[in-house]
């Protein structure tokens, strides 16, 4: 369990309790029919007056209890045995329904009707932190005002599925239709069988396991025709990486070893007979190659901001490497990470899929991540940064770039309706291009890069 | 499809029968079958409308807001801030539970009146095209939360979206449940109802028969079950009544048993809740005004052996109620309070010589003069004479001296002080001068007992009177009366208030000046014999808190407003006129769109927004407005091109220059080049000649 700081055991508490009510609310919607959660709930509230004098309460609520539990004992007497055989695809997108192949075999020697079929997935676990941060959700709220809540962690959601006659021993196939709001690996674990009461209200299950994973990556905007910033660089020993696009890697001559060579540069015959390390000289490499900064520090109230940055870098990382140049995914986790793709590279495949794994940083790292951009900064014909925040520090970092001529596009996230009033700081800070992302709106503000070309 | 049904979004529940068993339960038969009927019409019928999002939410809006306003209504006309306030402040359980149970009553009334106010709502929806809607609709946060990032909206399945009329069939049926007719054809009924609700739903891997057979069982089962919930629910009443019988009776004065604080630690608690106001002609105090005597001190309570109350009789000319023959001397005290549904201790000077103006049904006393009215109204206010030769208590019985049921330590401890203070060999009133001084100079009041005051081998009185030396009213009550029975000198213990505050021109007794003293027999007559040290009152007025001043204020208020109640304020027309207006004003501004909510929509510095779009003034949205005036309107969604080909206007010349119109009209809004000036200058000439043909003959034209 993560650390959670103040009030710890509390929180820990909670977050348990968090867990079981999730629990047991996704083995309610899997064990009882949409008309048994309404019996279920009549129940509830007859059981909730408790006026006896002036009610009848206690009669119904008597009668919808049995209802139900002779609902129940119908379910208790369900056999069947089945294997299932899953066609999934293997990346999918957030918020997006998609639907898979499941066939079902009937391993019994009875035909079975009026079954359904529900898959069974297992989302990326809420962390303590994740759950903490509803609680608790930071600067945001320490005032008086209410701030807009944070979205809710919502599990994946399946759709039941009628199974049509399953003759003895053979194999029908059903469409399954499952929506993941949350980036990651979505493990489907298996299918439920089910068979209802004669009221329809219980189902009775069984379980068959197949496991399996699916990534589900993160949302993507459309954006418009992008014409970036910047102009080919001198990528320095040409691109070992872009073998086959624009001026290939060519051999030229060998040339003894220089300090920060690569050693995979090194041409060992001719070392081995020279008696020291002689190198391959390649013809140079002019190209294009910008650098996708995310930022990735936030508090826990920015959380709902921090899917959208990743949602907009993700956007990118799909639209900029088909535009012939590279791409560097530059951001700070646990460690500095650098991830490159197009001209045959890396796939945005890759990228996404390093993306849907990205989690915010709860550490203020700007001085590792500013070392990172600099550090790749000579390469780069642009920039463009994801950032969270435009404070000082993130201000330093686009003054250093554009002292350094590469051009930045600064894309900045603000919260619903802060867009009108945000703060763009003084004429020296500003990037070349700075492009405010209002929460909820983000599709529609990216349409404006269009206008900035 | 052969399993169980997935989708049921056009499934339609019985609402007409849930209607009438609502109807049937609640004695509103007719209402519930016509409400049913008008519903079950609306199926058959064709007219259906499309509203919008923000239509239904608007509706959902005015529905809730009428709920509010049924559910202020009722929690006023059923004095509900009454209720709460005495929920809040009474340290008695018991009051508590009986209040709570008051507004339980409330909210039953307000469940069964729940049809009715959700019946515009649903009214509105059968109308719509709606079959489902989205939890949004019924949930202003959902609704905050707005859409999120993605373009793409989640389908329905993955949203949840609520069948309106499955919902108002449940809480119809939630409702019937509030009924009083305890019929046993009621639990059939019911099954009856949600079986055909859930006809529907059925796995139809069973046959029919199987269902059936389902239902007829418990069917069979609800039948039986029904003379069995009789029993469990008479269980359950007993069960709650001991519950209520166990904790305590608090300040719902009991007159047959008085329970006393003697032998508690820690802090005496007295609320400042004004229980009289009491106004006297001439400003004096009003002295000691007792509610119960008792004669009977048993393990530290006090209890009456003379139980029975006799009523007084029917009251002279409607509303006197004479207690004693003696001459009427003239001084009247004017006592208000409340009662308890209807009943109330009444409080009463020693010397009582009738009531006046007390609108109650019934008044009884017993032989110890404590007196209680009985179907009075929520506030009494009566007036009492009073003075010499009053007062209606039974001469002195072989129980007003009696010590037997006083054992071990407290019978020592008082015949130990009485020998001490010589109390058997005086007259009674020099035994009554006696230990008045004994207690004056000797003990002082505290509201605070000491732990270790207990712990001792002793009982409290003991201790109170060989240790501690301190104590309550109750304490010196007690023992005083004990001491006088010790020296032969009948005695009773009388409680009730001593009112000692005066604002403006009352009196006014709050629940910390509830006092306890002696009844002693002297010269004839019974006498108040108050030993109590006199710095009670300032201890008690210490106790006070910030917050009385504000209470004050809200029980002045509330008594004023019950006052002109009582005296035949028509308030629940004014309150249900008042809220009906604010309600229609809300409702109004729901259906309509508010005006704040727009206000805060518009942009302010947007900058797309700035910019008019072109073509706004063509001159072609005249001829448009005449064509639909004569032939009827565009459809939402429907281009101009296909309105005016769906038209089919006929008339050659006419069509082809709508034609010709209509295609500037197009470049005028949407060519990003604009329209040239003199094509400008054709579509206002073409503009002319189609209104002057239109305005003259509305024929139907074709296009081309």
């Amino acid at each position: 369990m993560e650390a959670v700081g103040d009030g710890g055991m509390v929180i820990g508490l909670l977050y348990r309790i968090y867990v079981g009510v999730r629990k047991s609310a996704g083995w309610l919607q899997r064990w009882l029919t949409p008309a048994g959660g309404f019996v279920l709930g009549g129940l509830i509230l007859t059981a909730g007056i408790s006026n006896l004098e002036q009610t009848t309460s206690l009669a119904a609520f008597l009668l919808l209890l049995t209802i139900l539990m002779v609902a129940r004992l119908q379910t208790l007497f369900f056999r069947v045995g089945f294997a299932i055989e899953r066609h999934a695809p293997r990346f999918v997108t957030a918020g997006e329904a998609f639907s898979l192949r499941v066939r079902l075999q009937n391993t019994t020697d009875r035909l079975q009707r009026g079954l359904e079929y529900i898959e069974s997935v297992r989302d990326p676990p809420v962390t303590v932190s994740e759950f903490a941060a509803r609680l608790r959700p930071g600067r945001g709220n320490r005032s008086f005002r209410i701030e807009a809540p944070l979205p809710p962690i919502r599990p994946a959601r399946v759709r039941p599925v009628a199974v049509p006659v399953l003759p003895p021993r053979g194999k029908v196939e059903v469409r399954v239709d499952i929506l993941a709001y949350r980036r990651g690996p979505l493990v489907l674990t298996g299918g439920w069988l089910a068979r209802t009461d004669p009221f329809g209200l219980v189902r009775a299950l069984r379980h068959a396991a197949a496991p399996q994973t699916v990534l589900v990556l993160p949302r993507r905007y459309p954006l418009p025709p992008l014409s970036l910033p910047g102009q080919t660089q001198y990528q320095r020993g040409g691109v070992s990486l872009a073998a086959g696009v624009g001026e290939s890697e060519e051999f030229v001559a060998l040339r003894e070893y220089r300090r920060g060579d690569s050693l995979r540069r090194v041409h060992w015959r001719s070392s081995a007979r020279r008696g020291q390390l002689i190198v391959k000289e390649s013809q140079d490499e002019y190209f294009v190659r910008h650098a996708l900064v995310l930022d990735t520090f936030c508090e826990a109230s920015q959380d709902a901001l921090f899917e959208e940055a990743v949602a907009v870098a993700a956007s990118f990382a799909c639209t900029v490497p088909d535009q012939d140049s590279l791409l560097d995914l530059l951001f700070v986790g646990p460690t500095t990470v650098c991830v490159t793709s197009g001209r045959g590279v890396g796939h945005a495949q890759q990228m996404l899929e390093v993306l849907a794994a990205v989690k915010p940083c709860r550490e203020s790292r700007i001085t590792e991540l500013e070392a990172l951009v600099l550090q790749h900064s000579h390469t780069l014909s642009g920039c463009l940064m994801v950032l969270l925040e435009w404070d000082q520090p993130r201000r330093n970092l686009v003054r250093r770039l554009r002292a350094l001529r590469v051009p930045v596009l600064v894309m900045i996230l603000v919260q619903r309706g802060k867009a009108d009033t945000f703060e763009r700081g003084p004429a020296e800070d500003q990037p070349d291009q700075l492009l405010v992302l209002e929460e909820g709106r983000v599709g529609e503000c990216l349409q404006r890069l269009e206008q900035m070309r | 499809m052969n399993g169980s049904p997935l989708n049921l979004t056009h499934a339609t529940p019985p609402i007409l029968l849930s209607l009438a068993l609502w109807g049937w339960q609640a004695e509103l038969l007719p209402w519930g079958l016509a409400m049913g009927a008008i519903l079950e019409a609306i199926r058959f019928s064709k007219v259906r409308f499309v509203p919008r999002d923000e239509d239904l939410n608007r509706l959902w809006n005015a529905t809730v807001l009428l709920f509010i306003g049924v559910a202020l209504y009722l929690f006023l006309a059923r004095r509900g801030l009454e209720t709460v306030g005495n929920i809040v402040t009474t340290s008695s359980p018991a009051t508590r539970l009986d209040e709570m149970r008051e507004m339980s009553q409330t909210a039953v009334a307000l469940l069964r009146w729940l049809p009715f106010v959700f019946y515009p709502f649903i009214v509105a929806v059968s109308l719509s095209r709606t079959t489902t809607l989205p939890w949004e609709v019924f949930s202003l946060r959902l609704r905050a939360r707005g859409p999120e990032g993605s373009a793409l909206r989640p389908p329905d399945w993955a949203t949840g979206q609520i069948h309106p009329g499955y919902l108002y069939f449940g809480l119809v049926l939630f409702a019937s449940c509030a009924g009083t007719a305890r019929s046993k054809v009621y639990l059939p009924m019911l099954l009856s109802v949600v079986s055909v609700a859930l006809w529907p739903w059925r796995n139809r891997r069973y046959r029919a028969w199987s269902w059936a057979g389902m239902y007829l069982c418990l069917l069979m089962g609800a039948v039986v079950a029904e003379y069995g919930i009789e029993r469990a629910r008479q269980t359950l009443l007993a069960l709650e009544g001991k519950l209520m019988q166990n904790a305590g009776q608090g300040d719902r004065f009991d007159q047959l048993n008085g329970m006393t604080a003697i032998g508690a630690v820690g802090h005496l608690k007295q609320s400042g809740r004004i229980i009289l106001r009491i106004h006297t002609p001439d400003g004096a105090a009003p002295g000691l005004l007792r509610e119960a005597v008792f004669n009977r001190f048993r393990a530290n309570v006090w209890g009456a052996t003379h139980r029975e109350f006799q009523t007084v009789g029917t009251p002279i000319d409607g509303h006197i109620w004479r207690f004693a023959r003696a001459q009427r001397s003239g001084r009247f005290i004017t006592i208000a309070r409340y009662t308890a549904k209807g009943e109330a201790p009444i409080a009463l000077p020693g010397d009582t010589i009738m009531i006046t103006n007390l609108p109650a049904l019934a008044v009884e006393t017993n032989y110890l003069a404590s007196a209680r009215m009985h179907d009075a109204p929520p506030l009494v206010v009566y007036s009492v004479e009073h003075g010499p030769g009053g007062g209606f208590d039974g001469p002195p019985d072989a129980d007003d001296t009696n010590l037997d049921s006083l054992k071990g330590p407290d019978a020592e401890v008082i015949e130990e002080t009485a020998r001490a203070l010589g109390l058997k060999a005086q007259p009674p009133d020099h035994a009554v001068a006696t230990i008045e001084r004994y207690f004056a100079t000797r003990f002082e009041y505290t509201r605070w007992q000491r732990r270790s005051a207990t712990q001792t081998n002793s009982s409290a009185l003991a201790a109170f009177l060989r240790e501690s030396h301190a104590g309550h009213c109750e304490y010196f009550a007690t023992a005083t009366v004990l001491l006088l029975r010790a020296a032969g000198v009948p005695a009773r213990y009388a409680v009730g208030f001593s009112p000692g505050e005066l604002r403006s021109d009352t009196w006014v007794a709050r629940a910390r000046d509830a006092h306890a003293w002696c009844l002693a027999w002297i010269n004839g007559r019974w006498q108040d014999v108050d030993t109590t040290p006199g710095t009670w009152r300032q201890h008690e007025a210490n106790t006070a808190g910030w917050f009385e001043a504000i209470r004050d204020w809200f029980s002045d208020a509330w008594y004023r407003f019950a006052l002109w109640r009582q005296r035949g304020g028509n308030w629940r027309i004014f309150v249900f006129a008042a809220g009906m207006i604010a309600l229609s004003w809300l409702g109004w501004r729901q259906l309509r769109g508010s005006q704040w909510r727009r206000a805060r929509e518009r942009p302010t510095a947007h900058p797309s927004r700035t910019y008019p779009l072109p073509g706004l003034d063509s001159e072609f949205f005249a001829v448009a407005e005449v064509i639909a005036r004569n032939h009827g309107p565009r459809l939402p969604n429907e281009t101009l091109r296909a309105w005016l080909r769906r038209l089919s206007l006929g008339g050659a010349p006419t069509a082809s220059l709508l034609d010709e119109a209509l295609e500037l009209h197009y470049r005028l809004r949407f060519d990003p080049h604009g329209l040239p000036e003199s094509d400008r200058f054709r579509l206002r000439d073409l503009t002319r000649q189609l209104l002057a043909q239109l305005r003259v003959k509305p024929t139907k034209l074709s296009m081309r």
